[in-house]
């Protein structure tokens, strides 16, 4: 007989199947025959009904990776959405508002839930209660500047009415005493007037009154007043210039003195001066008084001596002078004409020489000229020299050149008198040939080739 | 003697001092044409010496040309490279298509090549001048090298 299985290891069995084990696993893992253990599980499934359904949810929290007490919770959230109508996707949009508005997150969802109820009663969108709020705030803002500008308005009219009403009164007053504009306007003037002047309406009274006890008319007691003040004014201009004048006449014056002390006592000074001036003058009138007399005394006597000494002899002087005179300035004159002559001749003899010494100067430039002329070209000198002395004439082309015109005559010449020669034909071929060789040598000399 | 006496002699010897300048610079004169001539007659001469030869060869190539169409001869001169500088003339026959492309070639190596006729044509100008005294800086200076230098200025203006 099979011995029973202790309590322990059948409740661990079947913990084991519950957690998801299957019998060959847990077969392994306790050590119990299949049997035992199917026998076990069969046992507890009749005990209860349910117990594969539990099996099943054991293992999905399993794979949930969560426990009972949780899902528990989990369970009583879902009936409480439930309850709330809240679709258990919305979830999530709730948790993130949650996070958002924190404590205040109630206040949101109260103010969510009027917003809704709102929606509902008005029959519209959140949208359109926005626009419609919007253009209605609009409306209120531009009533209320309008207010404001109609209060300004009534502040204003409000202000002129209470002119007006002063404007009336005083119209009313005006009339009362039968002032037109035109008379206010001069009292104002007058009243300016008056306040420039010093006068207050107290003190106007004041003389008004004192004028009407002594019984005078205001208007000729001013012009007589005015009267008063303008001679009293000008007295006083008249006094204040006298005293001017008077002062500076005394200072004038004094200056005037002063000068006066000190001219007395030039005129002093002077006076000494022409006394002792005048004295000397005369001193030195008398002293020149003799001097005077002794020269003319002097001058006298000797005007005599002279006189008795060559009154005669002066006479034929002057006679001899003057026939010798003469005489030298004719024999002058002639030695002037001759002197004339003289250099004229010399003038005709310069010139003749200029003459001379020109043509000379000039014929010897010639002479010089064809000198070098002769000496550059050398033909005549060349002749002489082949002439006298051939040896030393000189290069070829030197030496033989004048004998080239020499010789071409020469041809020319025996062309010409051919029938006076003797043997023209042959000459004529030696002079040919003579020139040709004449000319070759003097052009290119022993360079030809 | 009488100043008048001198002035008369002074004025005598200027005469014949003038006449003598005369008779000096006719003479002068005379002799440098006279000379001048010559020499300008014995130049055409020693050119026209050279000129035959050419003109030899000349002969002698077309006489050899006679029936060749394609071919006709051209005279040349060119400068040896000798110290002397010896000029050689002569006629050659050329290729009528390159004759004229030959001679601008050989005209860089200073050789002067010309047709028989510009040749003969520019002998007479070249004459003319001679005589005329245009080349008179020419009479001293060797015959064939004037020609040469002839022959190479009319090449250059043949091509102008």
């Amino acid at each position: 007989m099979v011995r029973p299985l202790p309590p322990e290891i059948r409740r661990r069995i079947f913990e084991t199947w519950l957690e998801g084990y299957n019998y060959r696993q847990i077969s392994s893992q306790i050590g119990v025959s299949l049997g035992a253990i199917t026998a076990i599980i069969e046992e507890e499934r009749k005990k209860m009904s349910d117990i594969d359904e539990l099996r099943e949810l054991k293992l999905a929290l399993k794979q949930a990776n969560t426990t009972i007490p949780d899902a528990l919770r989990g369970a009583g959230l879902i009936e409480k959405l439930n309850s709330l109508n809240i679709p258990p996707e919305r979830l999530l949009s709730c948790i993130t508002i949650l996070d958002q508005y924190g404590e205040r997150a109630v206040d949101a969802l109260a103010h969510a839930l009027r917003l809704q109820e709102l929606e509902t009663s008005l029959g519209k969108t959140y949208e359109q209660v926005v626009t419609e709020l919007g253009e209605k705030a609009r409306e209120l803002q531009e009533t209320t500047q309008r207010i404001g500008t109609l209060r300004k308005e009534e502040q204003s009219l409000t202000n002129s009415l209470r002119d007006l009403q002063r404007l009336k009164a005083l119209w009313n007053k005006m009339s009362q005493h039968s002032l037109t504009i035109s008379k206010l306007e001069e009292f104002m003037n007058r009243s300016l007037k008056l306040d420039e002047l010093g006068f207050t309406p107290q003190a106007a009274e004041i003389l008004a009154s004192e004028l009407a006890k002594r019984g005078l008319d205001p208007q000729k007691a001013s012009t007589t007043l005015a009267d008063i003040f303008l001679e009293y004014s000008s007295s006083y201009e008249a006094v204040a210039k006298l005293r001017g004048e008077k002062r500076r006449l005394e200072k004038e014056v004094e200056i005037g003195r002063d000068q006066l002390g000190g001219m007395v006592n030039q005129l002093e000074a002077l006076k000494e001066q022409t006394s002792a001036h005048s004295h000397l003058v005369q001193k030195e009138e008398q002293l020149y008084g003799v001097k005077i007399k002794q020269l003319e005394d002097e001058y006298s006597l000797k005007r005599r001596e002279i006189q008795a000494l060559h009154g005669k002899s002066m006479k034929d002087l002057r006679q001899r002078y003057k026939e010798e005179k003469e005489r030298l300035e004719s024999e002058i004159s002639k030695v002037e004409q001759t002197k004339r002559e003289v250099q004229r001749e010399v003038q005709n003899l310069e010139e003749t020489r200029d003459v001379i010494l020109k043509n000379l100067s000039e014929a010897e430039k010639i002479l010089a000229e064809q000198e070098a002329k002769i000496k550059s070209r050398r033909p005549l000198a060349t002749l002489a020299t082949l002439a006298s002395n051939p040896e030393s004439a000189g290069e070829p082309e030197v030496a033989l050149e004048p004998l080239l015109p020499l010789f071409a005559g020469l041809r020319n010449y025996v062309e010409a008198n051919e029938s006076r020669l003797r043997s023209p034909r042959t000459l004529r071929t030696h002079v040919d040939n003579l020139v040709d060789e004449l000319s070759r040598e003097v052009r290119v000399g022993t360079s030809h080739a | 003697m009488e100043p008048v006496m001198l002035k008369e002699r002074s004025a005598k010897l200027l005469n014949e001092a003038k006449t003598m300048q005369e008779a000096i610079s006719r003479f002068l004169e005379t002799y440098e044409l006279k000379v001048a001539k010559e020499l300008r007659m014995s130049l055409v001469k020693d050119i026209d010496g050279i000129v035959t030869d050419i003109m030899r060869q000349v002969r002698e190539k077309q006489s050899e040309l006679n029936t060749h169409k394609g071919r006709e001869v051209w005279t040349y001169a060119y400068s040896s490279q000798t110290e002397d500088g010896h000029i050689i003339f002569g006629a050659t026959d050329m290729n009528r298509a390159s004759s004229w492309y030959i001679a601008e070639a050989m005209e860089k190596k200073h050789q002067a090549y010309l047709p028989v006729d510009l040749f003969t044509e520019n002998l007479d100008r070249l004459r003319s001048s001679i005589l005329s005294g245009e080349l008179d800086t020419w009479l001293k200076r060797r015959p064939n090298r004037l020609l040469y230098e002839t022959m190479k200025a009319t090449l250059k203006e043949s091509k102008q």
